[in-house]
């Protein structure tokens, strides 16, 4: 039997929790506006990319750090959230499922279309975020990590805390889950669904622009590249529990890491297939997902 | 309470994010719109300059445009004037990616081909026996969107509604791929320009498919440059990192027919040459996919001498970079490339930097910034200049390539004598013509027993370029088309 060195697992472990710190963004993003409206969002990848070329041009244009600019992203991808709830998902609310599908795949085409008008004239190949910490790496013994990596590390955790943060602890949170939980009664309770409703979207949204940003500053990434992080995604809260925030950031790093080890004992081309085994096996065993909805 | 789910109003919560949504769009779209409307301006009045300058009389450029029709006219039509004016159009058909992923480089294509027809355009067309006339060509443009169904749709367009003697062009190979069973049923001649030999060949890659004689292959094939690839390494890297034992070598590649095939090519050689090459590590990875940490960590393990991470350019960059900035390729010991010609782009240059690129290799038969010192130097340049001039941009291989088929297109429907589809295909077989701008063997365009031609691939190395702040190459190998010696870094 082959040995294999325990540095390279460790390793290899590391690129899984850098990629997993990506989908948990995402997911989380994805399980709050499911939790809460019960819609789903296929376009929720393009809302990522939308917030990663927003990190792009304004540290470009502007000569901000990408990190700081980040926030013109997240408020910019809010923004988008905002208009697609009222205009797009807001409006069909309570309609036949299908329906939010094809909304999520003309939303998908209406993005992807329009990025690629406006970017890919002047930006014909994928892009990357150049981050002033880009090549400087933290050497630990034979273990290699780029300071943008822990960084990443750093500001994913930092999100993930002040969104429980708010979930757990604020008026709006509760009414958020209090709404994911039961959305009659608690409309009957006095909460004001449709401003939840919207608050969620936006929340999710900006969650996607954080992960887009942080997404960019490592990997280059075009117009088209939202769509199979957005159907991970989906696996992700499916496997976490639909609609729990705990099971997308469980589920999530559950998902990178898998997928790490997975090309490494298995080749490249098991990245995606293992991840949806995973998947598989859990609704296999545990139908609900790994928590229950509202988590 | 019940009443709220009615009318929704803004609140400020709402109007905080309006605003917020408003000024972050202010923000990105008027740093982003500045600066892009000056080039804009800039590259609208380079086309139409060139048009001016090119058509007008009393022009410089009109020296250059009169030079090239001259040549052109030598070695396509050698004929007497006409003698009644043109009764229809040639019609050419060009598959290529226009929208999606890939358009950038179907762009290339696409005024590579303009760039053509404009040329044998105005120096008459191209003579046609049967209606004892020169023929101007038109182009018209099926876009496959990247995609195979897109491929499929594009060709039934170009077939039946523009109704195109001949379709050409292409990079991806799936998508040509894709539309070739439509073209074949249709029998209409076909000169794709992606690399996979299974345009003309057998699934085992054997044999001439006959059922495929109308396909006419003009472009280097993936076997080609494996087999290049492990004579390079053999020749070159072999005597200065294993020159008492196997070089150790590493393969990365795409998992598609087009990283496939150059793996294939590779074996292939190194089977039938003998070489002293031992695959140490070997792995595909998804089309599009941009991280490669784990398997590169796995590859790194495996202490190689060469790391050839085959892919497209979108791949290729975060390959070489992962392997150098963050797993810790140190490229003394492990030899990067020959990496994919596909990676012969301009932002290839730009954006793979100084330490991660450096030394690196690439092997193709055409370069962005060079040229081998031997061959086909003056009309590269002269092409090269022109496309400059009008698009305010450099050509890619897969525009020469296309470039390159208008002519041995115009050239075969000239042999032919008419537009009939079954002589143009009879003629393509008989094609015998000066290289154009990529570099052939014996410097003669010929299709050979499987319909495909024999290039001259060349490897170029990368060296920064202080003054650009850019990696710039220079042909290291063969050493008859060298410009330069390879670089080993210490």
């Amino acid at each position: 039997m082959v040995e294999i060195p325990v540095y390279l697992l460790a390793q290899v472990f590391l690129w899984g929790l850098i990629n997993g710190s990506i989908y948990v963004l995402l997911a989380a993003g994805l399980a709050i506006i499911f939790g809460v409206m019960k819609v789903i969002n296929f376009a929720h990848g393009e809302l990522m990319i939308i917030g990663a070329y927003l990190t792009f041009f304004a540290s470009l244009y502007t000569g901000l750090n990408p990190y700081i600019a980040m926030l013109i992203s997240v408020a910019g991808v809010a923004g988008v959230g905002v208009i697609v709830q009222r205009f797009g998902f807001g409006k069909i609310r309570g309609a036949a499922k299908i329906n939010e599908i094809f909304l999520s795949i003309a939303l998908i085409l209406i993005f992807q279309n329009l990025m690629g008008t406006l970017i890919i004239p002047y930006f014909k190949d994928p892009v990357l975020i150049k981050s002033p910490l880009a090549g400087k790496v933290l050497r630990l013994g034979i273990i290699n990590i780029r300071y943008d990596f822990i960084t990443m590390i750093a500001i994913t955790w930092s999100v993930m805390a002040l969104l429980f943060f708010f979930l757990k602890k604020t008026d709006t949170g509760r009414s958020m889950r209090a709404v994911s939980q039961n959305r009659v009664a608690a409309q009957l309770m006095g909460v004001n669904v449709d401003r939840i409703d919207i608050i969620s979207f936006a929340m999710g949204s900006t969650l996607a622009a954080v992960a887009g940003s942080l997404l960019g500053l490592i990997t280059p990434f075009d117009p088209y590249t939202g769509t199979l992080p957005a159907i991970k995604a989906f696996a992700i809260i499916i496997l976490g529990g639909l609609g729990s925030v705990l099971g997308a950031v469980v589920g999530g790093l559950i998902y990178g890491i898998a997928e790490g080890f997975a090309v490494f004992f298995l080749g490249g081309a098991w990245r995606d297939t293992v991840a949806f085994a995973i998947l598989i096996l859990v609704l296999l065993f545990r139908p609900e997902g790994l928590f229950r909805e509202g988590a | 309470m019940p009443g709220n789910k009615g009318k929704v109003g803004l609140t400020k919560l709402e109007m905080v994010l309006a605003v917020l949504f408003v000024i972050a769009l202010v923000a990105a779209g008027a740093s982003w719109a500045m600066p892009r409307a000056a080039e804009v301006q800039t590259v609208t009045e380079t086309i139409v300059n060139t048009v001016t300058k090119t058509i007008g009389p009393g022009e410089v450029v009109t020296e250059t445009v009169t030079q090239t029709v001259e040549k052109t006219l030598t070695e396509t039509v050698t004929v007497a004037a006409p003698t009644k004016p043109p009764e229809r159009k040639i019609r050419l058909g060009l598959l290529t990616s226009l929208t999606g992923p890939a358009a950038p480089l179907g762009e290339d294509q696409r005024r590579a081909v303009e760039i053509a027809v404009d040329e044998i355009n105005a120096m008459g067309g191209v003579f046609v026996r049967e209606f004892n006339a020169f023929l101007q060509i038109e182009v018209f443009y099926g876009d496959d969107q990247t995609s195979r169904e897109g491929a499929v749709s594009a060709a039934r367009k170009l077939i039946t509604q523009d109704q195109v003697d001949v379709i050409f062009g292409g990079l991806g190979s799936a998508f040509g791929m894709a539309a070739l069973p439509v073209i074949q049923e249709n029998k209409i001649p076909y000169v794709p320009t992606p690399s996979t030999p299974l345009f003309t060949r057998t699934e085992d890659l054997t044999m001439l498919d006959p059922e495929k004689y109308m396909v006419f292959h003009y472009q280097a094939t993936g076997l080609m440059y494996g087999a290049a690839m492990a004579d390079f390494v053999v020749e070159v890297i072999k005597p200065i990192l294993a020159p008492d034992r196997p070089l150790r070598i590493a393969w990365l590649y795409q998992d598609s027919p087009f990283g496939s095939e150059y793996f294939r090519g590779y074996q292939l050689r190194v089977e039938e040459m003998n070489y002293p090459l031992e695959l140490v590590y070997e792995d595909k990875f998804p089309v599009r996919a941009t991280d490669f940490r784990a398997q590169l960590t796995e590859a790194f393990a495996a202490n190689p001498d060469v790391l050839f991470p085959i892919g497209f350019l979108g791949e290729t960059i975060p390959a070489v970079q992962q392997a150098v900035l963050e797993i810790g390729f140190d490229k003394s010991k492990t030899h990067i490339g020959p990496l994919c010609a596909c990676a012969d782009v301009v932002p290839f240059y730009k954006n793979l930097g100084r330490e991660a690129g450096e030394y690196t290799t690439l092997l193709a038969p055409f370069s962005t910034y060079t040229q081998p010192v031997k061959g086909v130097t003056e009309r590269v340049q002269e092409f090269r200049q022109k496309y400059q001039e009008r698009y305010g941009a450099l050509p890619g291989l897969l525009g020469a390539s296309a470039y390159d088929a208008v002519y041995i297109i115009a050239r075969a429907i000239y042999l032919a004598g008419t537009l009939d589809k079954a002589a143009i295909i009879e003629a393509l077989e008989d094609v015998k013509m000066d290289q154009i701008l990529l570099p052939v063997k014996g410097g003669k365009i010929t299709f050979d027993e499987f319909n495909e031609v024999e290039f001259d691939l060349f490897v170029t190395q990368m060296f920064w370029d202080e003054t650009l702040q850019e990696l710039r190459p220079k042909v290291i190998w063969p050493s008859e088309l060298a410009e330069a010696e390879y670089i080993h870094p210490s």
